[in-house]
């Protein structure tokens, strides 16, 4: 992991949070410009068939603007910065400028068809809303691609690192190394109560206003082995190879022990190298089970893409999948 | 946790078997309340019997450095805790009987005679 720059710094702060925030405000700007001629309350919610069903106020929307643009802008900088974001800081700063531009785009819009409105009912159908949806999902891209492109380049991953001196094994001697791994248990509460007073939430809601509640409990109940089997994994090295086993039994991964070229320690940082967390498609090609920062046990294979688990002790791991492999050479030759 | 057995070495696999898992918990490598592999797994990574590994499951769990409990498998105690103090001062030990030219086996002799 190589850091930044402070002029990268400063423009990933400037792309990821001000720009988006920027035009948030602009927006905001224009729609309470046009307050006098507007009707209150404003139609904010339009149904499947094009009628506006919900209605709010001209500050509750600019509320929803900024609040959406800035604490989009404001998460994405700081997990880029902090965790030295590697091949995803261009993405994830062009999705802020992306997502602040389509919400200040839409709203905004929505806001411009009832310019003159007595009534917010009378805006009509839907189709006016449709028009300003696509157009903030263009407007969007063509903003953030020259964004994410003036956006740093990810700073290349430290590739010194060796492969791991093999462990020194007698002619007979038998070994196997295993290990659980799990989120950090911040990162782990995070992710949870994140999901659960998402769900809990939405629950209530439906619940209040008399909509039937029990698909969003339906979700939480899927959802739930999900997150539990892409957390927790078994990951083992024997003679046989290496394995990497979620706790529920599947997914695994399994190298047999001749099809693998070597192995060693590297660091991980989940966003930057894989762009999050569970099982990832990472930089160079590689497959992750990625649930922690830090150290990870990467085992290259002689067919196939390189494996990476983020795990610790990876040291002892890597040792023994290099002892294994020496021995069978020397006992080959 | 690596776990290491010689069947070449004239000390029984049991044995060795126990040593292994001790060293990690002096290593830091298996923290207390940490699930030991189960028996029946342990013997087939090791192409060893399943009563060898259950025998040096209950050395450990003897010693009171695991719990065995049905269904819960093997599992760490707290006293994994207090191994340290005593593996800090092993390198000197090793170190002054290797100065000495004194074998593994003739160190553990004289511990045993001390006792």
């Amino acid at each position: 992991m190589n850091d930044y720059t402070p002029a990268e710094r400063l423009r990933i702060v400037v792309i990821g949070a001000v720009a988006p925030i920027v035009i948030a405000a602009v927006g905001i700007a224009i729609m309470l410009s046009w307050s006098a001629e507007l009707p209150d309350p404003l139609a904010i919610h339009w149904n499947g068939s094009g009628e506006p069903d919900g209605f709010g106020s001209l500050t509750g929307l600019a509320l929803m603007i900024g609040g959406i643009a800035a604490g989009f802008g404001v998460i994405v900088t700081l997990a880029t910065l902090f965790q030295s974001a590697g091949v995803y800081t261009r993405t994830l700063l062009g999705s802020s400028v992306w997502l602040s531009t389509l919400i200040t785009v839409g709203v905004v819009g929505s806001v411009y068809l009832q310019i003159g409105l007595a009534d917010a009912r009378d805006v009509g159908d839907g189709a006016g809303i449709g028009f300003w949806l696509i157009a903030g999902t263009v407007g969007g891209l063509l903003l953030a691609v020259p964004a994410a492109l003036l956006a740093p380049r990810a700073p290349l991953v430290a590739d010194d690192e060796a492969a791991t001196p093999a462990l020194g094994l007698a002619k007979q001697e038998r070994a196997v190394w295993s290990r659980s791994t799990a989120p950090q248990s911040w990162l782990f509460a995070a992710l949870f109560g994140g999901i659960f007073l998402l769900l809990g939430g939405v629950s209530l809601a439906l619940a209040a206003s008399g909509e039937p509640y029990w698909s969003t409990l339906l979700v939480a109940v899927l959802l739930l082995p999900v997150a539990v089997g892409s957390s927790f994994w078994r990951v083992r090295v024997s003679s046989a190879g290496f394995t990497v086993r979620s706790l529920l039994g599947l997914p695994r991964f399994t190298v047999p022990i001749d099809q693998i070229e070597s192995a060693r320690v590297t660091q991980v940082s989940p966003l930057g190298d894989f762009g999050g967390w569970g099982v990832r498609w990472g930089s160079k090609g590689r497959i992750g089970v990625v649930v922690r920062s830090g150290e990870a046990l990467e085992v290259s294979r002689k067919h196939g893409r390189t494996i990476v688990v983020t795990v610790e002790d990876a040291e002892s791991a890597a040792a023994l999948i290099n002892g294994f492999r020496e021995r069978t050479a020397t006992v080959g030759a | 946790m690596l776990i290491r057995v010689d069947p070449a070495s004239p000390i029984p696999l049991f044995d060795q078997l126990a040593a292994s898992v001790r060293a990690e918990v002096v290593r830091g490598a298996v923290a207390a309340g940490e699930r030991l592999p189960s028996a029946r797994e342990l013997a087939g990574s090791l192409e060893l019997n399943v009563h060898t590994v259950l025998h040096a499951y209950q050395v450990l769990r003897d010693e009171g450095l695991i719990d065995l409990r049905r269904g819960r498998g093997a599992v760490v105690t707290d006293r994994a805790r207090d191994y340290a103090e005593l593996a800090a001062m092993l390198p000197a030990l090793v170190a002054e009987a290797k100065r000495l030219e004194l074998s593994p086996a003739a160190l553990a002799a004289m511990i045993r005679e001390a006792y």
